[in-house]
C-alpha cells in the first residue's frame, strides 16, 4: 500500500483517479492547486504525486524539483491534457519519473503506477553513496550541524530556490556559499545582496543596473548584481529587510528571471540560482502584512533551518580548536593548548550571539597578556570567570544537605528522592508542565516521567 | 589601538550587578575601519573626486557613527596582535586598479571574519567581476556619489546594533 497525492484542477478527473487508486490498494488524497499541493507534499509522505501542468496558480512543470525536495522524496508523474513532444522532454529534463497524456490516463496509469513505485521500493533499499562535500569552514559533528549539511548536499544537487534561517551569528553566509561550492555553478559568481544594508533608494539600482541619465548622478551605464549573478548563484542576505515595495518587482524577476534595469526600455535575462537568508520569522511577517506571502512562497522551496549554538553544545570544542588554530596562523605565533576547564566554561554559556560571539569571546581571549603556552577559562573575558564562580555557589547551594540536624548521614535511599523531587520540581517549572518538552529536556522517557510524576505527587498538564 | 566600546562595561560594576546584567554582553556593536591601496593620501581639501580622503572625511562627518579610524594597509597583509581588526568589524576598502584588488583576492582569508564595503576605480569596476570572491556587503565605483556609502554605512550600523539589542534582550529573557 502506497500513498499517491493526485494535483490537478479537473474535478471529474481526480475522482476517477482517486477511485482507481484506491481499487489498487493505494491511499489517495486530493488537491486542486499548486500552493495546497505543496503544502500536503510538505506536510506528508507520499511515494508517487501525479501532477497536471496547466493549474490555476502556475505550471506543474516548474514544481517538479519542490516537489521531489519534498521529506519523502516522492517520484513525480506528469498527466496532461497537451500532448507535446517538448513537454515530455520537459518533464523528464525536470526529473519527472513519466509523462501521460490525460486522454490515456486510466488506461496507462496502472503500469505508471507499479513501475515507479517498484523503483522507489528498489531506490529505497540503496545505500545511499557518501557524498564529498566541501564544507567550507563549517565547523562541528553534532546532529544539528550534520542534518544541515545533509541538506546543503541536496540542495546543491538541484537548482531550487534555498531559504537558510536561523538566528543571527549562526553561519547563513557559510551555508549559502557551501551550497554555491558544492553545485554545478561554483564556477561562476557568488553574489551578495545584502538587503540590510542597501536603503531602499538604491535597492533597485544595485540590483538591475541602470542606465545613463537614469536619475541625477546615472552618468553612465551600470550593470546590476542580478547580471553578475548570471550563470552562478545569488545570495540575498536579510531578506526580512526588502522593502515591501521591491518585493513585488523581485517577485517577477524570481518568476520570469527577466528584469528591466532602471531607465531602461528593455528587458534582461539573468539565469541565476537563489540562496535566500534570514534571522526573521517571515511567516509571522506575512501575517503583518510586511511581507509578501507569493513571495515567501517562491523562496521557501527548500528550506535550512539552522540550530543556534545552544543546541549544539558539543560543538564548542571543535570551534575553538579551529578558532585558536586559525589566530595562531594569522598572528604566526606557536599553537596552543586547551585546557579542559575552557571548554567547560563556554560549554555552559547560552551564546545569545551564536558562534560570532564565541569567535569573539576567543579573539578576545588570544589577546589577553597573560595567554601562555595553554588557553585556561582564567584568560577569558571576566564576565565568563564570575559567570563560571557564581554557577559553582548556585550549584553547591542547591545540592540537599548530605547531613540532617542532627549531624546524621541520611540513607541513600532518602538522599536519592530529595534530589529526585528537586529535579522534578526545577524540570515542571522549565518546561511549564509540559509533558513533552519535560521529557525532550530531561531526557527520560514518557513512562519514566509519569512513574515520577505519580511518586512525587507533582502534577504536570 | 584601542578598541571603540560604545557604553563599556567595567569589571567593578559586573562585581556589583545582578545575574541578569552580569551576562549583557559589553555593547561593543562594530567598529569601522578604512583602508586605501594609496598610503600617501593627499589633503583633506583635495577636490579628486575619486580621491580616498573624501569618502573618508564625508563617512566621519556622520555624527550617529563611531569614530571611522583610517588604518595602514600593513594591518591588513602583516597581522600582528595589536591590528585592531575584529571579527564583525566594519572595513571600508579603497582600492584604485585590479591589481589591488587580485592582491586583497590573494590574502582574502585574512577578511573573512570582516564586513567589507569595496570602493574600486572606474576601470576596474567596469571591466572585472572579480571583486565578488571578496563577498563584499555592498560595492562602489569611486566616481559615484558619496552620499550612497554614507547610506550604506549608516544603515549597516543601524541594523548591527538593533540585532546586538535584541540579542541581549533574548538573553536576559533566557536567565
Amino acid at each position: 500500500m502506497s500513498d499517491i497525492l493526485i494535483l490537478d484542477d479537473d474535478t471529474e478527473l481526480c475522482m476517477m483517479l482517486h477511485e482507481r487508486v484506491k481499487k489498487r490498494g493505494h491511499i489517495a488524497t486530493v488537491t486542486h492547486t499548486l500552493e495546497t499541493g505543496v503544502r500536503t507534499a510538505e506536510a506528508n509522505s507520499f511515494d508517487v504525486i501525479l501532477l497536471d501542468v496547466d493549474l490555476p496558480d502556475g505550471n506543474g512543470l516548474e514544481y517538479i524539483q519542490r516537489f521531489k525536495n519534498c521529506p519523502s522524496a516522492p517520484e513525480v508523474i506528469i498527466i496532461t491534457g497537451q500532448g507535446e513532444a517538448d513537454g515530455a522532454e520537459n518533464a523528464i529534463i525536470n526529473g519527472a519519473w513519466s509523462y501521460i497524456i490525460k486522454p490515456h490516463v486510466i488506461r496507462e496509469l496502472d503500469l505508471h503506477l507499479t513501475r515507479a513505485l517498484q523503483y522507489r521500493k528498489e531506490k529505497q533499499k540503496i545505500t545511499p553513496v557518501p557524498v564529498s562535500l566541501k564544507r567550507n569552514r563549517i565547523i562541528g559533528t553534532s546532529k544539528g550541524v550534520s542534518k544541515c549539511l545533509d541538506q546543503v548536499a541536496r540542495a546543491a544537487a538541484s537548482d531550487v530556490n534555498v531559504l537558510i534561517t536561523g538566528p543571527t551569528g549562526t553561519g547563513k553566509e557559510l551555508f549559502a556559499k557551501a551550497i554555491h561550492e558544492n553545485s554545478e555553478r561554483n564556477s561562476q559568481n557568488f553574489v551578495i545582496v545584502d538587503c540590510a544594508a542597501l536603503p531602499e533608494t538604491l535597492i533597485e539600482s544595485t540590483l538591475f543596473g541602470h542606465v545613463k541619465g537614469a536619475f541625477t548622478g546615472a552618468d553612465k551605464e551600470q550593470d546590476g548584481l542580478v547580471k553578475h549573478a548570471h550563470q552562478g548563484t545569488l545570495f540575498l542576505d536579510e531578506v526580512g529587510e526588502l522593502p515591501i515595495s521591491i518585493q513585488k518587482t523581485f517577485l517577477r524577476l524570481l518568476q520570469e528571471r527577466e528584469y528591466r534595469p532602471v531607465g531602461s526600455p528593455r528587458h534582461q535575462f539573468s539565469n541565476f540560482r537563489l540562496v535566500a537568508a534570514t534571522n526573521r520569522n517571515l511567516e509571522a511577517m506575512v501575517q503583518e502584512g510586511t511581507f509578501r506571502s507569493d513571495l515567501l512562497f517562491r523562496l521557501e522551496a527548500f528550506v535550512i533551518n539552522l540550530p543556534p549554538l545552544k543546541e549544539r553544545i558539543e560543538d564548542v570544542r571543535e570551534l575553538v580548536t579551529y578558532f585558536i588554530s586559525q589566530l595562531c596562523e594569522r598572528y604566526n605565533t606557536e599553537s596552543k593548548g586547551i585546557a579542559p576547564d575552557l571548554i567547560e566554561t563556554l560549554s555552559a554559556y547560552d551564546w545569545p550571539g551564536n558562534i560570532r560571539e564565541l569567535y569573539q569571546t576567543i579573539e578576545q581571549l588570544f589577546t589577553n597578556q597573560s595567554l601562555g603556552p595553554t588557553c585556561f577559562s582564567f584568560h577569558l573575558p571576566e564576565k565568563f570567570r564570575i559567570l563560571q564562580a557564581r554557577a559553582s555557589v548556585d550549584s553547591m547551594q542547591n545540592q540537599p544537605e548530605l547531613v540532617d540536624a542532627k549531624q546524621n548521614l541520611p540513607s541513600w535511599r532518602s538522599y536519592k528522592e530529595k534530589c529526585e523531587e528537586e529535579y522534578l520540581v526545577k524540570l515542571r517549572s522549565e518546561s511549564e508542565s509540559n509533558v513533552t518538552r519535560a521529557c525532550k529536556l530531561s531526557g527520560l522517557s514518557r513512562t519514566r516521567l509519569y512513574q515520577l510524576i505519580e511518586k512525587y505527587e507533582l502534577p504536570f498538564s | 589601538m584601542a578598541w571603540l566600546l560604545l557604553k563599556p562595561v567595567m569589571a567593578t560594576d559586573l562585581n556589583n550587578q545582578e545575574n541578569t546584567i552580569l551576562l549583557k554582553r559589553s555593547a561593543k556593536i562594530m567598529n569601522v575601519y578604512f583602508i586605501s591601496s594609496h598610503e600617501n593620501s593627499c589633503q583633506a581639501e583635495c577636490s579628486f573626486r575619486s580621491c580616498p580622503e573624501r569618502f573618508l572625511n564625508n563617512l566621519q562627518e556622520i555624527p550617529s557613527l563611531p569614530l571611522i579610524n583610517r588604518i595602514p594597509k600593513t594591518h591588513l597583509f602583516q597581522p600582528t596582535m595589536s591590528t585592531p581588526l575584529r571579527n564583525g568589524d566594519l572595513l571600508i576598502f579603497h582600492a584604485e586598479s585590479e591589481s589591488d584588488i587580485n592582491h586583497l583576492i590573494e590574502s582574502r582569508n585574512i577578511i573573512e571574519q570582516l564586513r567589507l564595503i569595496l570602493i574600486i576605480g572606474e576601470e576596474a569596476f567596469q571591466d572585472s567581476w572579480n571583486y565578488h570572491q571578496l563577498n563584499p556587503r555592498y560595492t562602489m565605483n569611486s566616481q559615484q556619489n558619496v552620499t550612497d556609502l554614507r547610506d550604506v554605512v549608516t544603515k549597516i550600523f543601524n541594523h548591527t546594533h538593533q540585532e546586538t539589542a535584541e540579542s541581549n534582550t533574548t538573553n536576559q529573557v533566557n536567565l
